[in-house]
């Protein structure tokens, strides 16, 4: 059986002296699954990202101890662009584009590290636009007055700029309309059908849980469930807490 | 008329100067987020190594040896103080540039001296007449020069992959460090332009007269001024507010000459920098975002 595309093994993490953000995580990401990790706001999901991509010294994070795997590749102490480069990529939590810059040029510095010929940046674009059609018409428009979707789309389209093997997603549905969820929703199943696995973070568990093979529970820095998606859509307690269901009603609909 | 199209040249000349230090102050406040007092000193060192190479080499080789050294002076700050800092507050920044600044100028003195040393300058001393106003080759050499170091300026941040990841990481570091762009050799990149652009600016503000003394590093930092009218964080804001102050100094020193003891116009860019804080804090051409330094 080949290597997971992403493996986390006994992460912990702190923020300055005391404060533990992650204690002891074991996640994995198979190859060209979608996995889910949910949890309530301050457990530590975006931290796990940020671990993951390397990027938690920007917010004076570091691992204390444990490991992640980059197709059997150990990056724990890889820095960000070195991630990138073995293909890992990220759409940060509450879209991060370069406002000042345009579409186009939003796009292309998701590439700057592969180093793209022109053909190349070229191929690359259009495969990312052929998951994202709608930034088609809005390439010349400067990113900091596309809308809220718009941007969602553009992120996810610059993560993928690098031709990534990994994407992390973090709350990609965080303040959209429901219309427009469900649109990125099937990008990022269009995306995971082209062979890239997702580690997706998301406050929408129906959402997420709708789409992903697996999923994993996040509280106070520990991971509390884990297992098949469908098996924590169908958990009274997961659906009580995550899905807005209560536990009668979970345990009516299910019997 | 003549006056004023004679001043309105020098003016001009010396708004270039300006400008080229201001684009300066602002690659290194949008690429690093650090506004560095000690640019000013930089403006220094440039010119006191092609005066100090000057008799050993060709003009234009004193020149590439002077960009060498300032920008390895501007790397090795970068790199010791900036790259260590890079979590601390906008104060600790500003104080550590501001120490900077003091070490630089102190080095520069004990190397080269207190005293004022001739300068060549990168073209003769003649001059073309247009009609009646007197254009000098050093003034046409730095308007013409400067107006080819923004093109090229502009074609490296609009159509060259740094210049894009440079403009990416001034507008979301976080954001472009999960792009893998190496912030960190981003932050170098902009000191680097810096320096560059002070040496540029250092061999035309020497031929303003044709001399070399250490408070050279006092008179580039009027460029902060014109930072401030154009804006902190735009480029065009630089060169528009250089020109400004370049244009403010000359016409004042040639129309004021009978108030405030003949020395009023250099006041005026630093009241004209009041009025756009107090009414517009972020410039003319800067983004609401940024205020004050």
């Amino acid at each position: 059986m080949s290597e997971p595309a992403l493996a986390v093994t006994d992460l912990s993490v702190r923020y300055g002296a005391a404060a533990t953000a992650l204690t002891g995580i074991d996640l994995m990401v198979p190859r060209g699954e979608i996995v889910t990790l949910l949890g309530p706001n301050g457990a530590g999901k975006s931290t796990l990202m940020r671990a993951v991509s390397g990027l938690l010294h920007v917010h004076g994070g570091v691992i204390t101890s444990g490991r992640v795997e980059l197709l059997g590749s150990d990056v724990t102490s890889d820095r960000p662009a070195a991630r990138v480069r073995r293909g890992l990529a990220q759409a940060l939590e509450g879209r991060q584009v370069f406002p000042d810059l345009t579409v186009a040029e939003n796009l292309a510095a998701g590439g700057h590290v592969r180093r793209y010929r022109k053909a190349q940046a070229r191929e690359a674009l259009e495969r990312a636009l052929s998951h994202l059609p709608r930034l088609h018409d809005l390439m010349d428009r400067k990113a900091g007055y596309l809308s809220g979707g718009e941007q969602q789309m553009l992120a996810i389209g610059r993560a993928l700029m690098s031709q990534p093997t990994v994407l992390l997603l973090d709350e990609p549905s965080l303040g959209l309309a429901p219309k427009i969820v469900e649109t990125v929703r099937d990008i990022i199943l269009d995306i995971r059908d082209e062979g890239t696995s997702i580690l997706l973070v998301e406050q929408n568990a129906a959402m997420a849980l709708s789409i992903a093979q697996h999923g994993y529970v996040l509280e106070s820095g520990r991971i509390v469930r884990s297992g098949a998606a469908a098996d924590l859509r169908d958990d009274d307690e997961i659906a009580a807490l995550y899905l807005g269901v209560s536990a009668s009603e979970g345990a009516g609909s299910h019997a | 008329m003549t006056l004023f199209l004679q001043l309105g040249f020098q003016g001009v000349a010396l708004g270039m100067v300006y400008a080229l230090i201001a684009l300066g102050f602002v690659i290194m406040t949008k690429g690093s987020n650090t506004f560095n007092f000690a640019h000013g000193e930089f403006v220094a060192v440039g010119a006191y190594v092609v005066v100090a190479l000057m008799p050993h080499l060709p003009y234009w080789m004193a020149f590439i040896g002077s960009v060498v050294v300032t920008v390895t002076l501007a790397l090795v700050a970068e790199r010791l103080l900036l790259r260590r800092l890079v979590s601390a507050s906008p104060t600790a920044l500003i104080l550590a540039t501001l120490a900077l600044a003091v070490i630089v100028h102190a080095l520069v003195l004990v190397v080269w001296g207190v005293g004022t040393k001739g300068s060549a300058g990168p073209v003769g001393s003649g001059t073309v007449e247009i009609g009646d106003v007197v254009l000098t080759y050093s003034g046409i050499a730095t308007i013409g020069t400067s107006i080819l170091v923004l093109l090229a300026l502009l074609v490296f941040f609009r159509w060259t992959s740094y210049g894009l990841a440079l403009r990416a990481t001034a507008s979301h570091q976080e954001a472009a460090a999960a792009q893998g762009i190496d912030v960190g050799r981003m932050f170098a990149l902009s000191w680097g332009i810096a320096a560059a652009l002070a040496v540029v600016a250092s061999i035309f503000l020497a031929s303003f007269p044709r001399i070399v003394s250490p408070t050279i590093g006092l008179v580039a930092l009027a460029a902060i001024p014109a930072v401030v009218i154009g804006g902190l964080d735009s480029f065009v804001g630089a060169v528009v507010g250089g020109l400004v102050v370049g244009l403010i100094q000359v016409l004042g020193a040639g129309y004021l000459t009978d108030y405030g003891g003949g020395r009023l116009h250099e006041v005026l860019p630093y009241v004209l920098m009041l009025v756009v804080l107090v009414l517009r804090p972020y410039g003319l051409f800067g983004s609401r975002g940024i205020e004050r330094v």
